[in-house]
């Protein structure tokens, strides 16, 4: 497995991990969206993700130096980009998903309504990321 | 023969020769291709399996490193 290939999959892997926890406590009702616990957690979760990500991205450099220190090379470079191609569209597609759902009427607190806009506004980001990682994944595993 | 040999990508009409060539030339290892074309062992191997065509450039580069014509390296099997 090539370097890049192992930091699409330390990438994904640790997003699953910490937006599943914040997600899960959130949809799942554990922790309610408009107070400071379900802040603290999501802060916790992203502080998380970014330690997880450096420490495995540096246990994998240390791994193999030679591999890590070699720039992208072509196929590299083009399964980067088509990757944030797919992620590009999947980011608006959400934010538009997003949009629309503020027009739907609802009732409710609406500190809640704003908490619950924002977490999907930033589900949508992690998701986008999630595909970038993943079809960066399909793509080394399956060829382009 | 050497179109037996020849190792045809799964979706691509691009076969080719560089398994042949690297042992031909001494029981070249992968790794030392990529490192005279400017690649990675990774994406040589993709290459030789037909999972990545590679550029006219790169092509070039693994044809100059064995020293022969582009299409000794790769055929359109078509």
């Amino acid at each position: 497995m090539s370097f890049r290939e192992r930091t699409a999959w330390i990438t994904a892997i640790t997003i699953i991990v910490c937006f599943g926890i914040y997600y899960g406590a959130v949809f799942s009702g554990l922790v309610r969206s408009n107070t400071w616990g379900s802040f603290h957690l999501g802060l916790a979760c992203i502080i998380s993700l970014v330690v997880l990500q450096l420490a495995l991205n540096l246990i994998a450099s240390l791994l193999n130096p030679k591999d890590a220190r070699t720039p992208r090379d072509e196929r590299d470079r083009m399964i980067h980009a088509r990757s944030h191609v797919i992620g590009y569209y999947i980011l608006m597609f959400g934010v538009a998903a997003v949009l629309l759902s503020t027009h739907i009427p609802m009732h409710g607190d609406f500190g809640d309504l704003m908490v619950n806009t924002v977490n999907l506004g930033v589900l949508v980001m992690v998701i986008a990321a999630l595909s970038v990682a993943v079809s960066q994944i399909i793509m080394y595993r399956r060829g382009i | 023969m050497a179109e037996k040999e020849a190792r045809k990508p799964k979706g691509l009409p691009i076969a080719n020769q560089i398994r042949r060539l690297r042992f031909e030339h001494g029981e070249m290892t992968q790794s030392e291709l990529a490192d005279r074309i400017g690649m990675t062992r990774q994406t040589v191997a993709a290459i030789e399996a037909g999972k990545y065509s590679p550029s006219l450039e790169a092509a070039f580069r693994i044809a100059h490193v064995f020293g022969v014509k582009l299409d000794d390296v790769f055929q359109w099997t078509d």
